[in-house]
């Protein structure tokens, strides 16, 4: 058989964890990234791993933080509501510095909201989610070969930088089958000296905290995990830009929202309009740089967003307000068509305040 | 002959309990287990939101802090890390039987192959003496200043008839060390619950009833009273489920 | 496709994301072709995207009854079964299409038709297979599968259809690579290979018989 199959968004982020050397996987049932739990269930016991049904999604991620203070590579999965009870955890994975993969398989909200597709916790995702200062590196595949593709990247971004990733798909892209090559097998290449594997009577113990009696002493620890965030910044961004070299009107939209402004990009072309399109692949770090750059180049931005707008706050503080920036938006599960973002475009193209 | 040594697996940092509190003997205790099983090499614990928080500098092997009734979450992801390895928590009563309920009846339900040691004072002390899942009918704290009314706040929760129902866990006991007799035989329980996990046997609980002085507003002494007169009739102590020892029947 | 041997219920089964509901589409809007009252039930209890209901108005359009989920394509996942479909397998006024969910899981939701269908018998309960999917990638993974199913559904299966293909990546190679995986999951199993299907464009590459040529729901993004 080719090396290619066809597989749904959430069965190639299990299969690429698998890949990428993860043996533990936590998890709580909820609709719409339930495929990727079920392949779990069906793989890990063959391989030797563990995939077990937590009791909670607070259980979950508890249980990731165990697993990974360990030295292991590790992962649970939910969507939007489940995500906002595993806020507690990855708060303290990120104050102890502890590496990890939490998937979001986004859905409508707020509250229960519905199983239908949904970017609308791209704030929860990006600012925090939990207390505390920190950040996740937040990853935003827009098919079902990034799934894949960025789940291996997320495991070694984790790894490398002891800061916890996050997978920020939605339903659609969870749920769509597409062809895909799957990653080589890999493992962790980053020595993890903190994890509490034991002392073997050779060294002192090992302490995986985010407790610190003295306020100097935490504030030290903030101010260092921030320069790493900074590297991040500096080194890690990634985006794609397309027909965005002459463009006067410049889309802004990552994951599904992206699939649709592309066509949308491609259909003003052709009535004329020189659109082009940003597509962040990090949304934290946020490509901050490539949309400073083109900002004297456009008329405006438009930022597409299954959301009622939260992206688009990244791009006004990127282009410093310089440039007008107009929403495309539809919610509540639904997607925006190709029309509504060539729409959007024309009006942009026409002179928007 | 040295009459008292401090255990091996306690590290050197001085305990901050207050005077009186048995969170000391309980740490000993453990220790103790640790030694006697010769795992601390092998050993990771976890510690507690509440006055053991800083149970991770006591204990020499390598140590997690668990957020706040998270440990028995905690614990399950270490052992099914390193299934080799001793893990074993270390929490209050707040912690276990208040906002962590969920966690520990789910570990004890999939016998998942830790121990637990529980600390029940029946009130919480590192916030200042609010009350407990565990404090008593009429126990006055910060937060039942007229007496724990159980009209309006309900029973107190007993975690050992709770979890003995279960057909999960191995090995659920209750004991105390407020005299000489029950500290001998809690260091007997507590080591074998440590035994069960290395056995392989499965989820092993130890209860510790406990007291706190300060917040319970007593001397030591009077607290060790209030231990055997009050807490010890409501939680009876004894071995709850053994389930090795009755197959063996 | 020889459509007097179309049986009066053909039921497509097989792991999550074979192409059982497309199949079932295509299906069902052939029969109707062929001057047959037709109805597609949609018993997936299984996926809360990418439905039957999808195709709804195009079905319609053409003749075809539908009896999906009250819930399908909504916000919520509840998955329960309208009480149509025993009006379908009951009453024999027409040709039955059902489309059942992935893996063992969709098939449970059968268990409570089965009686009436193999009572009934004159069913094709056919077992779709694309050997491009994950956990499907050979015969024997195929049967594993298949024997999933059969466990815990009352209704045997009668036939396989080979449904192996890339999505957009799909051609003639491709489809033709997988014959022999086919033939031989055929053999595991001992039922026969009742047809391969192949997307429209692709058909003409296949002189031979067995062939099913399906159009795909239409891509948004």
């Amino acid at each position: 058989m080719s090396e290619k199959v066809l597989m749904k968004g959430n069965e190639a982020i299990a299969e690429a964890a698998i890949r990428a050397g993860c043996r533990h996987y936590f998890g709580y049932p909820i609709t719409p990234q339930t495929e990727l739990a079920a392949y779990m269930a069906k793989r890990m016991p063959k391989i030797d791993g563990v995939f077990l049904q937590a009791e909670s999604e607070i259980a979950a991620i508890n249980m990731v933080y165990g697993v990974s203070s360990a030295g292991l590579r590790v992962m649970t999965s939910s969507s939007s509501p489940g995500v906002s009870l595993k806020q507690e955890g990855i708060s303290y994975i990120a104050g102890s510095d502890l590496p990890a993969l939490i998937v979001n398989v986004e859905r409508g909200g707020p509250g229960l909201g519905g199983i239908q597709p949904s970017q609308s916790d791209y704030y929860q995702a990006t600012k925090g989610g939990g207390h505390g200062d920190y950040h996740l590196i937040v990853l935003t595949p827009a098919s079902v070969q990034e799934m894949a593709d960025l789940t291996a990247l997320a495991f070694d971004l984790s790894d490398k930088y002891r800061v916890p990733a996050m997978l920020l798909a939605d339903g659609t892209i969870g749920q769509m089958m597409e062809p895909v090559e799957l990653p080589e097998e890999s493992c962790s290449k980053v020595e993890k000296p903190w994890a509490v594997t034991g002392t073997k009577m050779q060294r002192k113990h090992n302490i995986v905290n985010s407790l610190y009696l003295v306020p100097e002493e935490l504030e030290r620890t903030n101010m260092e995990r921030f320069e790493r965030y900074a590297e991040i910044e500096k080194n890690e961004v990634r985006y794609e830009e397309f027909m965005t070299e002459d463009a006067d009107v410049c889309v802004v939209a990552f994951g599904i929202a992206a699939r649709v402004s592309k066509n949308a990009v491609v259909a003003a072309r052709k009535e004329g309009i020189k659109a082009g399109l940003i597509r962040p692949i990090t949304v934290w770090p946020f490509p901050k740089q490539p949309v400073a750059d083109i900002a004297p180049r456009v008329k405006g931005f438009v930022s597409v967003e299954l959301s009622m707008g939260q992206m688009i706050d990244d791009i006004r503080l990127a282009c410093g307000c310089s440039k007008p920036v107009s929403l495309c938006n539809r919610v509540g599960g639904m997607i925006p068509t190709p029309d509504e973002v060539l729409d959007a475009i024309r009006k942009m193209n026409g002179g928007l305040a | 002959m040295v009459v008292f040594e401090k255990p091996k697996s306690l590290t050197d940092a001085e305990f901050h309990y207050c005077p009186g509190c048995t969170h000391g003997i309980i740490h000993r205790l453990v220790a103790e287990a640790i030694d006697a099983t010769g795992c601390e090499g092998n050993a990771v614990g976890v510690a507690p939101v509440g006055c053991a928080v800083m149970a991770y500098n006591y204990f020499a092997c390598d140590m997690v802090e668990a957020a706040h009734g998270r440990a028995p979450a905690v614990a399950t992801g270490l052992k099914r890390a390193m299934p080799d390895h001793v893990i074993f928590t270390y929490q209050g009563d707040g912690d276990l039987a208040s906002i962590g309920m969920a966690e520990t009846v789910h570990a004890a339900a999939r016998n998942e192959n830790i121990t637990v040691i529980f600390v029940n004072n029946a009130i919480y002390g590192m916030t200042g003496g609010q009350m407990a899942p565990t404090s008593l009918p009429g126990q006055v704290t910060q937060t039942s200043p007229y007496g724990r009314d159980v009209k309006t706040a309900g029973y107190p929760v007993k975690v050992c008839e709770i979890l003995s129902q279960l057909d999960g866990p191995e090995f659920i006991a209750r004991v105390a060390v407020n005299n000489v007799k029950n500290v001998r035989n809690a260091k007997k329980i507590i080591q074998k619950a440590f035994e069960n996990q290395i056995a392989g046997k499965g989820f092993s609980l130890v209860e510790v009833v406990s007291s706190c002085p300060t917040n319970w507003g007593m001397t030591p002494v009077k607290a060790l009273e209030w231990v055997e007169d009050k807490m010890i009739p409501y939680y009876p102590l004894g071995v709850y489920k053994d389930r090795s020892a009755k197959e063996a029947e | 496709m020889n459509i007097e041997k179309a049986k009066r219920v053909t039921l497509f089964c097989g792991h999550y994301g074979s192409g059982k509901t497309n199949l079932a589409v295509n299906y069902a809007m052939f029969l109707r072709r062929q001057g047959r009252p037709v109805a597609l039930a949609d018993i997936d209890i299984v996926n809360p995207y990418f439905r039957s209901k999808d195709s709804e108005l195009e079905l319609r359009a053409a003749g075809v009854d539908v009896i999906s989920l009250p819930f399908a394509n909504s916000n919520v996942d509840l998955p329960s079964l309208p009480s149509e479909v025993y009006g379908l397998v009951e009453k024999r006024d027409r040709m039955a299409v059902m489309d059942i969910g992935g893996d063992d899981r969709g098939a449970y939701a059968l268990g409570r038709f089965a009686p009436y269908i193999v009572r009934e018998n004159d069913f094709e309960m056919l077992f779709v297979v694309n050997f491009y999917r994950p956990l499907t990638r050979t015969a024997e993974e195929a049967f594993e599968v298949m024997r999933e199913i059969d466990a815990v559904c009352e209704v045997p299966f009668t036939g396989i259809v080979n449904n192996s293909n890339l999505g957009e990546l799909t051609d003639e190679d491709c489809v033709r690579r997988t014959f022999k995986e086919a033939q031989k999951l055929s053999r595991l199993a001992d039922k026969p290979v009742r047809f391969t299907s192949v997307e429209e464009r692709l058909a003409g590459s296949f002189p031979e018989d067995g062939i099913f040529p399906i159009r795909l729901q239409k891509k948004l993004f």
